[in-house]
């Protein structure tokens, strides 16, 4: 058996040398996710210096966001709708007349050069200004909304934006 | 002692020649920047496990040599995979699902099997850096050939101003393909005129 | 329901092939496909590690790892799962198919290093896939991989009685080859 515990000494000692990495890097980790956070929300409310958090009626977490006045201007949260190749993780920003104010996608494993468009402007731009009920694809959607899919992507634009509309929902009844 | 060294760079060149660790050659050269990144990457997980088996040379019982080489191979991975997420979290996100796939790079097992294990700790650092070098080598050839011909930019540099239609293909899967197929029958007709 | 298992197994057999679009387990692709024979032994054995292993390091994640917060042990304790799984799996088709186990030699063990099965496991848990939608996701992919792996070895059977330049003999054509057959399957990108 001494074959078994040359192993699990060797296991305990890579668990030992991981579990101190894994205490000196994440702080840094969890503070870059921080910023990049932000900095999306920061993109998606323009004019919003200062957020705030709140719980939504189903347990999620979103952002209230204050220009420089201190008013609340709108509302950000993060919604995961499944793509083609993986979650779509994007930030989702309203106002206060529950328009969306703007979207960034912050992380995706779309196909490139095709579902990868949906971070272009051309694609994400779309969504501002639209309401719940313009959430939905010109063509390819029953409910006929005012979102153009990117072609030969229905997947990939489906997804972002029914994920769009569930963030507008979410925080309009959080109001 | 130099043999050690130099070898990875050409005649053993770990990807072109003793064709190991295809597959972040294919994933992640869409540009020199990634390309690049990935090789260090490597590099630095290879250098420590060729280092840490060798050390080890004669205390690791045979029949669990393998499991042993890849715990601690895994070690280093996570380690490097930590590191890159605080300190350089854009090339991170680039490189994603293949920085923990470094641990099935055939390159750094191949090297702990058949060098590090059976060598000096001075031998094993030079030839983990030469195998190191050279993989990051063809990466970054692989990755500006790719950026160059499918984006038109090098390092992010518009190399030939707005108006220049890329070979999207390139940065697309099937050019990986391509580029890879091509370069080693290039390498291939050199090693022949040589000889 | 019904569309999302349809879109996921077809997704992960065409569009995302694990092979010629997402760059996993191309080691075995290269080294295995030079017979169609060896090329369906392999996918048949990768097919039955890449689910059990799925399964395997999907419960790990969910009930060992997350709730005891080390997270950062999943590489380590993936591959190891994916190592004893292939030594089992290489037991058990020594005893009942040693034919196969000749024929295939050093690249069963060499599935341990198989990039697409370690992928998988890491691209599951990263999706956030239930435990049912991890089963569709390792069938479909390890049946794309099997179904590129022996196109490829069809093609280069074919190829040796072709008259190759001699640099691009070997891994160089077969490159070639294989940035052709992913051309082809970018057809199928506006499938789904």
């Amino acid at each position: 058996m001494k074959i078994g515990a040359f192993l699990m000494a060797v296991c305990a000692l890579a668990s030992f040398g991981l579990a101190l990495t894994n205490r000196a890097t994440a702080p840094l980790i969890s503070e870059q996710k921080r910023i990049a956070r932000e900095m999306a929300m920061k993109e998606v409310l323009p004019g919003a210096v200062e957020f705030e958090d709140i719980e939504l009626s189903d347990g999620r977490l979103a952002f209230n966001g204050k220009n420089s006045s201190g008013e609340t201007i709108g509302m950000a949260t993060i919604v995961s709708p499944k793509g083609y190749g993986g979650v779509i993780e994007t930030m989702v920003g309203m106002d206060v007349d529950f328009k969306v104010t703007g979207i960034k996608i912050l992380n995706m494993q779309e196909t490139p050069g095709l579902g990868a468009k949906a971070g272009d402007p051309a694609f994400s731009g779309q969504f501002k200004g639209k309401t719940g009920e313009q959430l939905y694809l010109s063509d390819k959607d029953v409910k006929k909304g005012e979102i153009d899919a990117i072609t030969a992507s229905t997947i990939t634009s489906k997804a972002v934006t029914d994920g769009v509309r569930e963030a507008v929902e979410a925080m309009k009844n959080a109001e | 002692m130099l043999n050690e060294l130099t070898k990875g760079i050409f005649r053993e060149n770990p990807l072109l020649r003793l064709l190991l660790g295809t597959c972040p050659s294919l994933a992640v050269t869409s540009s020199l920047e990634n390309g690049f990144g990935m090789g260090a990457a490597t590099t630095f997980v290879l250098l420590c496990s060729n280092a840490m088996i060798s050390l080890l040379k004669g205390i690791v019982p045979s029949k669990v040599r393998i499991p042993v080489f890849i715990v601690i191979i895994a070690t280093f991975v996570t380690i490097t995979d930590l590191s890159m997420s605080a300190y350089v979290p854009d090339l991170h996100k680039n490189l994603g699902l293949f920085i923990p796939l470094i641990v099935v790079n055939c390159i750094i097992l191949g090297r702990a099997e058949a060098f590090a294990s059976k060598n000096g700790i001075v031998p094993s650092l030079l030839d983990g850096l030469g195998m190191g070098i050279g993989f990051t080598m063809a990466l970054s050839l692989i990755g500006s050939i790719r950026e160059i011909l499918g984006a038109g930019t090098l390092m992010g540099a518009s190399l030939f101003g707005p108006s220049y239609q890329p070979f999207l293909m390139f940065v697309l899967p099937a050019g990986a393909f391509l580029t890879l197929g091509l370069t080693m029958g290039v390498m291939n007709w050199m090693e022949k005129r040589k000889a | 329901m019904m569309n999302d298992i349809v879109v996921l197994v077809i997704g992960a057999i065409f569009v995302n092939n694990f092979v010629l679009a997402r760059f996993l387990g191309i080691c075995p692709f290269v080294g295995v496909s030079k017979r169609v024979g060896d090329a369906v032994g392999m996918g048949m054995a990768v097919i039955f590690v890449m689910i059990l292993a799925s399964v395997a390091s999907w419960l790990t994640f969910f009930y060992v790892l997350t709730p005891l917060k080390i997270e950062y042990m999943t590489t380590i304790a993936f591959i190891l799962i994916i190592a004893s799984l292939v030594q089992f799996v290489e037991n058990v088709i020594k005893k009942m198919a040693p034919a196969l186990y000749k024929s295939l030699g050093i690249y069963l063990p060499l599935i341990t290093t198989n990039c697409a099965v370690l992928g998988i496991a890491l691209l599951n848990v990263q999706n956030g896939y239930t435990l049912t939608q991890t089963v569709l996701h390792a069938v479909g992919a390890s049946v794309g991989f099997t179904m590129a792996l022996v196109l490829l070895a069809g093609i280069r059977e074919r190829l040796e009685r072709a008259d190759i330049p001699p640099s691009l003999k070997g891994a160089p054509i077969t490159f070639i080859t294989s940035g052709l057959l992913a051309i082809a399957f970018m057809g199928f990108i506006g499938m789904v």
